[in-house]
């Protein structure tokens, strides 16, 4: 009884934070990306966020992403304007060394224009990060249409 | 469909949605009085019943006014604390919860919080995009207004130059808040804390002379009273943040050894995109914590949203029950009414005038109680507003918008289409015995 309890709680999820989860990071010139995610959406546009660390020496800009089959993506930032939230688009924004950048919904995204067809929860999307640093193909995880976070979120990888 | 919908103007949106809410309410109309006069009578109805539709009326009104007076109130709140805070693009703290901070330097609400060093401060001051670095600094108060210290290009930041007089130039000058009880050439003596256990004679022999009034901003700072930072930390008997050969001069640089400390420094960049480059370096672990007012909002008002949602549904319950209370109102109204209407029917009345005379009567009391109701909404949501600002300094505008307007509009289209069950019901008793009654 006392070895099952045991393997219950090494196998609970408290113990299983702090595991590398490969799929959920990414990586480039010290540059990680990780939990890129989106929401599920049947629009032909779509937010895209991540936390982004610069483990490097050098600092990395954020320019945009793209998806494998074609359609663009670039910085925008909400700001409250008139008591309301209004979107902007941005140039590329620096990441100092040793700084991170996190990337989250109602505050700076990537937005892709001329989706073709509608987001799944639960299914994934292949994109290219671009960064001053090279381009990085990351895996876009589509969580439920009123996510507010990646469902790995808090865990640290 | 979707993006057909979304690609539509928002007042081509606005218009389709209430054609299709008042659609059936028309068709049902012009079904039934087709040929028909029943006015006259509705008119005769409604003034010999006059008390009784009054009371009917003024239910409807209340209860639609009642819904859509907080349903504004709750928007005109959210908007009103956002707009309060717009002038805070970034705030740099010491580190702790965002929300506090927030509420200690935008909304000046007391906190006890860290202070940020001098060598904190030059490098936030001292940043290429930084075009503004404000320290602020709280704690003391006059008469129940918190006195802050900052810097005059925060002041003019903040609310533009002063409608009256000038901006501090040296230490022991201030500049209030349009809502402050004040005249320029006013002296006070800044009391130490805030409330009811402030000490009114911790800082007896210093003098604050008032020099300009701000325009106003619609926020807490109205009713706040802005000196040179130099002269919160003199009071407090610590250095001025400048050398002795500056002379008096306020304002930065400061020198960060003789920088004595500020819980919060507010910054705007030199550019919108700027503000993200920022806040990644300005946040820093176990030193400084740098944030979008704006987003810790947000992430408020999604909380919010919850309760948003809350209130609108029990506005519907609201409106389901009143929509109940209504049918069965017409019931007991069709009744007061049945003799004369029996009447008409062995005259020979047809049976869809009967229906048109009573359906008409129930809708012209819809009709009034929803507009009514919406003048009510308009009024409750004026003086909540009222009541809120006052409280909280926060200018608050809720007025009724196209949103409440739809939902009065669903409400009146739902009840005048149920409407029509009392009025079957009224054919459906014999007319003999009605009119022995």
């Amino acid at each position: 009884m006392r070895y099952l309890f045991a393997a219950l709680l090494f196998a609970s999820p408290a113990f299983a934070e702090g595991e590398p989860d490969a799929a959920h990071l990414f990586e480039i010139a010290g540059l990680e990306i990780l939990h890129p995610w989106t929401n599920a959406t049947q629009d032909n546009h779509a937010f895209v966020y991540m936390e982004i660390h610069n483990e490097g020496a050098d600092p990395v800009e954020i320019i945009g992403a793209r998806l494998l089959d074609g359609p663009q993506g670039y910085l925008v930032g909400f700001r409250m304007q008139g008591g309301k939230m209004g979107i902007a688009s941005l140039p590329p924004i620096p990441v100092a060394p040793g700084k991170h950048l996190d990337l989250t919904p109602r505050d700076l995204a990537i937005r892709l224009d001329g989706l073709v067809a509608p987001l799944v929860a639960g299914q994934s999307l292949k994109a290219v990060l671009l960064t001053s640093a090279g381009e990085l193909e990351i895996d876009v995880a589509i969580e439920s249409m009123s996510a507010t976070r990646h469902s790995h979120s808090g865990h640290s990888h | 469909m979707t993006s057909v919908w979304a690609a539509l103007p928002v007042f081509m949106q606005n218009g389709l949605i209430a054609v299709g809410l008042l659609g059936p309410l028309l068709l049902v109309g012009a079904l039934l009085l087709r040929g028909f006069r029943p006015w006259p009578l509705v008119r005769a109805l409604l003034w010999r019943f006059r008390w009784a539709n009054l009371m009917f009326v003024l239910l409807i009104a209340v209860s639609i006014g009642m819904g859509i007076g907080l349903i504004a109130q709750e928007r005109g709140l959210r908007v009103g604390t956002a707009k309060a805070a717009e002038k805070f693009d970034l705030v740099v703290t010491a580190p702790g919860s965002e929300l506090t901070m927030m509420l200690a330097a935008v909304y000046l609400q007391p906190a006890a919080v860290p202070l940020l060093d001098g060598f904190a401060y030059d490098r936030i001051a001292r940043h290429d995009h930084v075009a503004i670095a404000a320290p602020i600094a709280f704690g003391d108060s006059h008469e129940g207004a918190p006195v802050v210290g900052t810097i005059a290009d925060f002041v003019t930041h903040l609310a533009g130059d002063p409608v009256e007089g000038r901006l501090f130039q040296r230490s022991g000058e201030a500049v209030i808040g349009s809502a402050i009880d004040l005249k320029i050439g006013d002296r006070f003596t800044p009391a130490h804390g805030h409330g009811a256990r402030a000490e009114e004679d911790a800082h007896d022999g210093f003098e604050i002379e008032v020099v300009g009034r701000m325009p106003p901003t619609g926020s807490p700072w109205d009713r706040a009273i802005l000196i040179p930072v130099e002269t919160v930390w003199e009071v407090h008997g610590l250095a001025n943040g400048h050398r002795v050969e500056e002379g008096d001069r306020i304002g930065p640089p400061f020198t960060p050894e003789l920088f004595p400390g500020t819980p919060a420094i507010i910054v705007r960049a030199t550019e919108f995109w700027a503000n993200y480059a920022l806040r990644s370096e300005f946040t820093e672990a176990g030193e400084t914590m740098a944030f979008f007012p704006g987003t810790v909002l947000n992430d408020l008002y999604r909380v919010m949203g919850d309760v948003r949602q809350a209130m609108s549904v029990m506005s519907t319950v609201n409106q389901i029950l009143v929509a109940t209370a209504v049918l069965l109102g017409l019931f007991i109204l069709s009744r007061l009414f049945q003799r004369q209407l029996a009447m008409l029917r062995a005259l020979g009345a047809p049976r869809r005038f009967i229906l048109s005379v009573v359906w008409g009567y129930g809708v012209s009391l819809l009709l009034a109680g929803t507009a009514l109701g919406l003048t009510f909404g308009f009024a409750a949501a004026a003086l909540l507003s009222r009541l809120v600002t006052q409280r909280t300094d926060i200018l608050v505008t809720a007025s009724i918008t196209w949103s409440e307007v739809t939902l009065a509009l669903a409400f009146l289209s739902a009840t005048s289409f149920l409407s029509l069950i009392p009025a079957l019901v009224v054919l459906t008793r014999p007319i003999v015995e009605n009119l022995q009654k």
